[in-house]
C-alpha cells in the first residue's frame, strides 16, 4: 500500500531530518565563533576541528538549509497520521455496518480506499491489450478496513480516457453514478479455473483476463464510489468487495452519504 | 427534551434528503448489466431563496458536500442566469431578475428557470446532465418554500 509515502513512516524520517539540521546549525554556528588558538588552548585536538569547520561552514549550512527546508515543505503538505487514523475508523465501521451479521472471516468483506495517481513506477496492458506507462494514471490502495487484510498492492489503471479505466474502482472513477456489480461466480483455486470462468469473471469486473489470473480476486459483489476532497477535486474510489453474492445496496448508499461529507474534508490535501 | 428539528436550518437553508434523489437503477456498461445509483456528492444538501439587495437578483443556491468556484452561464432567458461550479459543472444556483421576469406565479417562474437549465444542459456531458435534473427536481419539490421570500418584492 502506498501508505508509507503518504503517511507515517516518511514522516517520521523528515521529522529526524529537519532535527539534525538544528543540531548541524547549531554546531557550525557553535564553531564560527571560535578561534583555532582558542580551541587549542582549551584542549589541543579541537584546534584542527575548529579550522576544519571554519573551511567547510558554508557547505554544511547550505546543505541544512537546503536539505532541512525540503523536509520542512514535505512535512507540511503530508496529512497528519491521525487523519490515516480517522480515515481507517471510518473504513472500519462502513465494514462493521455492511458485514457485521455476514459471518465468516472479516477479511472476506472489505472497505478499500484508493488514491487516483497520474504516476507509478509500473506498466501495464489495457484491457484492449495496448501496453500503458508508467504516467497513464492509476488508481492505488491507501488505506483498508480491518487489521490483518491492511497490506495489498493490487492497482487500478485509470487513465484520462476513462473508457480504457479498470475494474469497478476505474468504472466509478470516471462516473458520477456509484457502480454495483453482483452475482460473480465464485472462482476456485488457480489450477481448477476453467477459461470461460476466467473470461466472465473478467467482462463483468471490467478488468482483462490476465488481470484476473494474477490477482485471483475471490470478491462475488463490488461496488465503486468516487470520493471527491473539500474542494471539488475529484480523489480517488472507495470500494466495497465481498464474498457474498450480494450486498445491501441501500445500506450501503446510506452510509456512505453520512460518511461522504468527512472524508472529503479528511482527504483534503492528502 | 431535545426540540424536534425543522426543515429550515440556519442561514435560511432547507434540507434536501438525498435518499428522495438517488434510488438505484440498472444500466448496460461496456456490455455489463450493472446497478448504478447517483454520487452523494451530485445530490444538493440544501437549497435556499433570498433576495439580494445589492444585486437586486433573487438568489437561489444549491448546497453541496464540497464546495468550489462558481462562474455564470447565461445561455438560458436573459433574465435568469445559471451559476455553476468551475470544476464540476454542478448547479451551484440561479440569479433571477424578478422585474424583468414578468412571471408571478410559481410555474411560470420554474418554467423560466427550467429553460435556463435546458440551456445548460444542451451543453453538458451525460454525468452533468444528472446533477441539473435532479437539481430542476428539488426546485419543483421545494418551490412554495423557496418562492415565499419572492412574493415580498
Amino acid at each position: 500500500m502506498r501508505r508509507w509515502f503518504h503517511g507515517t513512516g516518511l514522516r517520521s524520517f523528515l521529522v529526524w531530518v529537519r532535527r539534525a539540521r538544528t543540531v548541524v546549525g547549531s554546531l557550525v554556528a557553535a564553531v564560527l565563533v571560535a578561534t583555532p588558538q582558542g580551541a587549542a588552548d582549551l584542549w589541543a585536538p579541537l584546534e584542527p576541528v575548529v579550522e576544519f569547520g571554519h573551511e567547510t561552514a558554508w557547505i554544511w549550512l547550505t546543505g541544512a538549509l537546503v536539505v532541512g527546508g525540503a523536509a520542512s515543505w514535505i512535512l507540511g503538505s503530508l496529512r497528519h497520521p491521525a487523519v490515516w487514523d480517522a480515515t481507517d475508523a471510518i473504513l472500519d465501521e462502513f465494514q462493521e455496518a455492511l458485514f457485521a451479521k455476514a459471518g465468516g472471516d472479516a477479511a472476506h468483506h472489505r472497505v478499500t480506499l484508493f488514491k487516483r495517481v497520474s504516476w507509478r513506477a509500473t506498466f501495464a496492458r489495457d484491457n484492449a491489450g495496448k501496453l500503458r506507462w508508467p504516467w497513464s494514471g492509476w488508481l492505488v490502495p491507501v488505506a483498508r478496513s480491518g487489521h490483518g487484510n491492511r497490506r495489498t498492492g493490487v492497482h487500478f489503471l485509470c487513465p484520462d480516457d476513462t473508457d480504457h479505466a479498470q475494474g469497478v474502482a476505474g468504472r466509478a472513477w470516471a462516473r458520477t453514478q456509484a457502480v454495483v456489480v453482483d452475482g460473480l461466480p465464485e472462482l476456485g483455486d488457480s489450477d481448477e479455473r476453467a477459461q470461460d470462468e476466467i473470461a466472465g469473471y473478467a467482462q463483468k469486473t471490467f478488468v482483462s483476463e490476465a488481470w484476473v489470473v494474477k490477482n485471483s480476486p475471490r470478491a462475488r459483489s463490488l461496488m465503486g464510489f468516487r470520493v471527491e476532497d473539500a474542494r471539488s477535486n475529484p480523489w480517488g474510489v472507495l470500494v466495497v468487495d465481498s464474498r457474498l453474492p450480494s450486498l445491501n445496496i441501500q445500506l450501503a448508499h446510506e452510509r456512505f452519504n453520512s460518511y461522504a461529507p468527512v472524508l472529503a474534508r479528511l482527504l483534503q490535501g492528502a | 427534551m431535545r426540540k424536534p428539528m425543522t426543515q429550515q436550518e440556519h442561514g435560511g437553508w432547507i434540507r434536501v434528503n438525498p435518499h428522495d434523489y438517488d434510488q438505484p437503477h440498472e444500466i448496460g456498461m461496456a456490455d455489463v448489466e450493472v446497478n448504478v445509483f447517483i454520487s452523494p456528492f451530485e445530490i444538493p444538501r440544501g437549497v435556499r431563496g433570498f433576495y439580494d439587495e445589492a444585486r437586486k437578483r433573487f438568489m437561489i443556491e444549491f448546497k453541496y458536500i464540497t464546495r468550489e468556484p462558481r462562474e455564470v452561464d447565461d445561455g438560458g432567458p436573459p433574465e435568469i442566469k445559471t451559476l455553476i461550479g468551475r470544476k464540476t459543472g454542478r448547479i451551484l444556483g440561479f440569479e433571477i431578475d424578478v422585474v424583468a421576469l414578468h412571471a408571478s406565479s410559481v410555474s411560470l417562474r420554474l418554467g423560466a428557470i427550467d429553460q435556463a437549465l435546458e440551456a445548460v444542459r444542451s451543453r453538458s456531458s451525460l454525468p452533468r446532465r444528472e446533477n441539473s435534473r435532479i437539481a430542476s427536481k428539488v426546485l419543483h419539490d421545494r418551490s412554495e418554500e423557496l418562492f415565499s421570500a419572492m412574493a415580498s418584492i
